[in-house]
């Protein structure tokens, strides 16, 4: 990696957009935009939200901040965000309060995404980042984990994936296919107590190798569901796919799993039953 | 739909049970597929072994995937949240 953003990582995403035209929203267009995830995909925004009156250190913010200050400039966002009574200070309260206890889940999430702990330390600093530039965007009272997620998953997805050696997978979890596959690829019995016994017994290492072995898009989706435990359809929207995909991958990684972990209890001599 | 209520009709057996087996865990199912579901799985010894293992398989993901960032993390997103406060 040779070039590691630190104090505002974000910077790069927004001038790789469109550039004047799509002159950044700030203040009444900021806060009437659709945001459903405040991260990557609209340039701007939460940008209109802050430095509205400094003058940075850094080319790279220097630049951002020129463009910030077209529209709106001069004005602060007080009193323009959705929450007008709110100040900043409250608002930053409120983040360090509600966002940053998700610091290690979030870390464990960025683990299993990029399978490296530099890598994710650096991951989950630009998602907060991130995190705090939109959080005037984020809806108090909404699921705030999943909004996070959220923007943990686009910023991998965008800045790091690229990064890493994976290869892009043409995406082979089809819903039809799955549906065909399913009925047939149960067992007759299902999981026996023996091998959930011997799995039980593998040491942490091994699990967590056997999941990093999956393919990225089921990895992802059998992490997001059965350690977060999310349901279908916020996977779906965190992964911005169909919920049918979603069950796809689900179906497909958990059967995965299940099969390498039992045959590597098997391999290492602890006893699987067969029925 | 008369597919469906032609399933709701009949009882639920070995082979749906174990296809749905995820869904159910996850209470990703109709209400009534559910009740379905669960009428069957209650009364299967074998259905309530498979059901107790998937479940006790999360249970050992979750245990393994459990992180705790490093200290470090901690320090370098609280610094830089204090740089980004300060450029407001």
């Amino acid at each position: 990696m040779s070039e590691k953003p630190r104090a505002y990582p974000f910077v790069p995403v927004y001038q790789s957009g469109p550039d004047g035209a799509m002159t950044l929203p700030v203040g009444p267009a900021a806060a009437t935009m659709p945001a459903p995830y405040p991260g990557l995909r609209t340039p701007g925004m939460g940008l209109g939200l802050r430095t509205m009156d400094d003058h940075g250190e850094g080319e790279q913010r220097d630049r951002v901040q020129a463009r910030v200050e077209e529209p709106g400039a001069g004005q602060d966002d007080r009193g323009q965000v959705r929450a007008p009574e709110e100040t900043p200070e409250e608002r930053d309260r409120r983040f360090e309060a509600d966002a940053l206890p998700y610091l290690d889940q979030l870390y464990g999430a960025a683990l299993r995404m990029t399978r490296n702990p530099d890598d994710a330390q650096d991951l989950v600093q630009e998602t907060f980042s991130k995190a705090y530039a939109a959080f005037a965007q984020y809806r108090p009272g909404t699921n705030l984990k999943a909004w996070l997620y959220r923007i943990l998953t686009n910023t991998y997805i965008n800045s790091y994936r690229k990064k890493q050696r994976e290869p892009q997978q043409s995406d082979a979890d089809t819903v039809e296919d799955w549906q065909i596959h399913r009925a047939a690829s149960h067992t007759s019995t299902g999981l026996r107590s023996a091998e959930a016994e011997a799995i039980d017994a593998l040491g942490d290492d091994v699990i967590k190798d056997a999941l990093a072995s999956l393919p990225e898009e089921r990895r992802l989706a059998v992490y997001l569901a059965d350690v977060e435990g999310f349901a279908y359809k916020e996977i779906a929207e965190i992964m911005e796919t169909p919920i049918g995909t979603v069950m796809s991958r689900l179906h497909r990684g958990r059967a995965q799993l299940r099969t390498l972990l039992a045959d590597h209890a098997r391999s290492l001599g602890i006893k699987v039953e067969k029925a | 739909m008369n597919e469906e209520l032609r399933r709701a009709a009949e009882v639920c057996d070995c082979t749906e049970a174990l296809e749905y087996l995820c869904e159910y865990l996850d209470a990703e199912m109709p209400d009534g597929q559910l009740e379905r579901l669960r009428a069957h799985i209650e009364s299967c010894e074998q259905c309530l072994e498979a059901l107790a293992s998937e479940r006790s398989l999360r249970v050992v993901l979750r245990r393994s995937c459990a992180e705790v960032a490093p200290e470090s993390l901690r320090l370098r997103v609280m610094s830089q949240l204090t740089v980004l406060r300060q450029s407001r």
